[in-house]
């Protein structure tokens, strides 16, 4: 986020939140933002489905799946041709403004209206309210991330707050909200295959960082991407997998690919918690001790550093993950790997990326409840707030604009970037990009099917379906499939039928509930229950060109109804597949 | 009954929360009174999402696949202790490094860990000499 998650509450005079169910999903940053509302702010919800936040909202528009950036051009070309957009901020501060101009002309109103039934005048309520107000937040998740062109949809988010200027100001900003804990600390950390937390690996301060702290002679080459890894293995040049703390066996899109793919590792290790679908394919699995069990921090979605204590000795006496790879570290003479305890690795981290982490101490986050990076030196304040100096990372400070279009295919979307540079002279080291559906529904395969989470669980249920309270508590349901009403009716599905959902990539099978709340010709399901895993169906071919992400929200699939003898029998093959250990069996019983 | 704040496990909104202990096992959480983040709430799942902390079906001891007593991708996973664990992953990623070369192996870090551990995990493959590191966060 480039803004703290309090301010929805405290300063947003507009909170703008596309495809995130924030309610179930992020359920106090749903409050902040409800606080936000009793103050004065107005809430905008875009989604293609009906989610709670929507009912509560001033403005709700229905989408299909994988329209946002037909619906931003659109809202963006509305603001330039009303003069609604920043001129001085955006001459001041932003390069492309006039590429951006050409590259949307052509997304009208009427357009949009013809193209994805978006009534004009929400859409222009739309536009105003966030250009106008003093203060205009953005919020979105994987509903925006999770496609092809997920990378052009959150530059077209940036894109709307930069000619807007709506950055860099108390509740204004661009603000993706994080699913996992950690993710955003993950990254920072660099468990990235081209990134340190000095800075990406091809840089030579990176390099001399690398060098200087830890006295190793950094790979200036990126690594592999996870998404490839699967056919890496089967090309032979992955032997050997070592994963931390996942379940990729479930949250990996096309999971049939995976398992077959890890079978032919040399070697695969995995250290978890529990004997989870992943840990029983590999061929060592190491037990780590868990959260409370170890003292440490995570950074949350506001990029705010905060601090965990140990709370209870680890059960058997396990060792911090950590540890367990500094032992098997040691055990190969590796240098680098003798910290003692969580506070030893975090003032390296400092050392390593000053700019950033240097002012973060554990004193201090105990004490101030957290700090925001970049936090270069102990009497720094953090920055909660950023760009509030109108500057960009880029080297001549100016923020970019990207000119972004919209295309129906491959070759419409070449022409399109082709054109528009030529257009307008765009140098060949400036961006361009474009939105592209990386599936549309066929005669076999009608509806689009898209996937999502419940607030009680949390991924592949790994630590929540442990939790009885949560389990039980949960969705009386358990895995559903969930399809809108015109779907029900054409294929003669009720609620509380059982069908099949099928496309190329797999199947699943689930009782169905018929949910008025989406929007036609779809079909959703979550990724908590591995009885009825959504991934499964998820497109694992297409890929996002910049950021390598699959379209787990989008591909096509057909749905059957079956009796429940049927489904019955679909289960246990299905608990086979997913379960093949004798232990696994054995433990689940106990 | 003795009282720890730490941070939610489960969404990146990082609520913070107080763990209370008696006799090395959480009895209770509760959220932490005046926090800016979560401002004294919590969701379900901070709430109550610590169970699994104490559930019996946690790991404790390394699995190792063998076959008549040996390591065999053929074998079923069987109990083995910490110094044959760590061995048996020293000197498979040593072996795999020499026999081919660095980027021949690949880790999966962990978006739910800590930064500590990222941390670690991420230089422990530095240090091999590859940048096959990769977390969920894509997916
Ligand atoms: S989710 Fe639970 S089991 Fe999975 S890595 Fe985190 S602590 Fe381990
Ligand atoms: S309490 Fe709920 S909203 Fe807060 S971090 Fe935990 S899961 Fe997220």
């Amino acid at each position: 986020m480039t803004n703290d998650l309090v301010e929805f509450a405290t300063d947003a005079d507009v909170i703008f939140c596309i495809g995130t169910n924030t309610s179930e999903c992020h359920p106090i940053i749903a409050m902040q933002m409800l606080r936000g509302m009793k103050r004065g702010a107005k809430l905008i919800v875009i989604d293609p489905k009906k989610t709670d936040m929507a009912k509560k909202a001033d403005i709700f528009l229905q989408i299909p799946v994988g329209a946002n950036i037909q619906l931003l051009n659109t809202i963006m070309n509305y603001i330039i041709q009303n003069d609604l957009y920043k001129k001085d901020f955006v001459e001041k501060y932003c390069h492309g403004f006039e590429y951006l101009k050409e590259a949307i002309k052509d997304f009208t109103l009427e357009r949009l209206e013809k193209e994805i039934g978006a009534d004009p005048e929400k859409v222009k309520e739309i536009a105003e309210l966030y250009a106008k107000a003093p203060a205009s937040s953005i919020a979105y998740t994987m509903g925006i991330t999770q496609f092809v062109d997920g990378t052009a949809n959150v530059m077209s988010l940036s894109n709307l707050a930069l000619i807007t200027g709506q950055i860099g100001r108390p509740g204004t900003g661009i603000n993706p909200l994080r699913g996992q804990n950690n993710v955003q600390g993950a990254c920072d950390m660099g468990a990235l295959p081209n990134w340190i937390p000095a800075g990406n690996v091809t840089t030579e301060y990176a390099q001399s960082q690398a060098k200087k702290v830890w006295d190793i002679d950094l790979n200036p080459n990126p690594g592999y991407i996870m998404t490839d890894v699967p056919h890496h293995i089967e090309e032979g040049r992955i032997k050997l997998l070592y994963v931390f703390g996942e379940n990729p066996a479930m949250s990996d899109p096309w999971t049939e690919h995976f398992i077959h793919a890890v079978r032919e590792l040399e070697t695969f290790i995995v250290q978890d918690i529990f004997l989870t679908e992943t840990a029983q394919l590999a061929d060592l699995v190491i037990p780590a001790a868990t959260w409370t069990e170890k003292e440490g921090t995570f950074l949350n979605t506001s990029r705010v550093v905060q601090h965990l204590a140990k709370a209870i000795e680890p059960v058997a006496g396990l060792e911090p993950d950590w540890k367990v790879i500094c032992n098997i570290a040691n055990i190969m003479r590796l240098k680098g790997f003798d910290f003692a305890k969580a506070e030893e690795i975090w003032n390296e981290v400092r050392k390593l990326a000053p700019k950033m982490f240097g002012g973060i101490s554990y004193d201090r986050i105990k004490k101030e409840q957290g700090l925001a990076w970049p936090c270069p030196d102990e009497s720094h304040p953090g920055t909660p707030v950023q760009y509030a100096d109108l500057k960009s990372f880029l080297s001549d400070g100016k923020f970019r604009i990207v000119p972004i279009g919209h295309a129906n295919n491959e070759e419409e979307r070449e022409a399109f970037e082709s054109e528009i540079r030529k257009k307008c002279k765009i140098p060949e080291d400036y961006p361009v990009a474009c939105g592209m559906p990386s599936a549309k529904p066929t005669k076999v395969y009608p509806c689009m099917f898209t996937t999502g989470r419940k607030v009680y669980h949390y991924h592949t249920g790994t630590m929540t379906r442990e939790c009885k309270a949560l389990e039980f508590g949960a969705d009386i349901m358990g895995a559903a499939i969930e399809i809108s009403p015109d779907i029900a009716e054409s294929q003669g599905i009720k609620t509380g039928d059982y069908a099949i959902v099928e496309n190329k990539n797999g199947k699943i099978a689930a009782k169905v509930f018929v949910n008025p709340d989406l929007i036609e010709g779809t079909i959703f399901t979550t990724f908590h229950y591995y009885e009825a895993d959504g991934n499964k169906l998820a497109d694992a071919e297409h890929k996002d060109p910049l950021s390598g992400m699959n379209p787990l929200k989008m591909s096509i699939a057909g749905i059957k109804k079956i009796s429940e003898e049927e489904f019955r029998n679909f289960r246990i093959k299905e608990d086979e597949l997913m379960h093949p250990s004798q232990m696994y069996k054995k433990v689940k019983e106990a | 009954m003795e009282k720890f704040q730490t941070v939610c496990p489960y969404c990146g909104t990082g609520c913070n929360v107080d763990i209370f202990v008696e006799n090395n096992k959480i009895v209770k959480a509760e959220p932490t009174k005046d926090h800016p983040v979560n401002d004294g709430e919590l969701c379900l799942k901070g709430m109550y999402g610590w169970e699994y902390v104490h559930s019996p079906r946690r790991l404790t001891k390394p699995l190792l696949r063998k076959k008549d007593g040996v390591f065999s991708k053929e074998g079923k996973l069987e109990e083995v202790s910490w110094d044959e664990a760590y061995k048996f992953a020293a000197e498979r990623i040593q072996s795999t490094v020499d026999k081919y070369n660095p980027s021949h192996i690949m880790g999966f870090s962990s978006a739910r860990c800590l930064n500590e551990d990222n941390y670690v995990f991420q230089k422990f493959f530095r240090a091999l000499g590859t940048n096959n590191v990769d977390h969920c966060a894509r997916l």
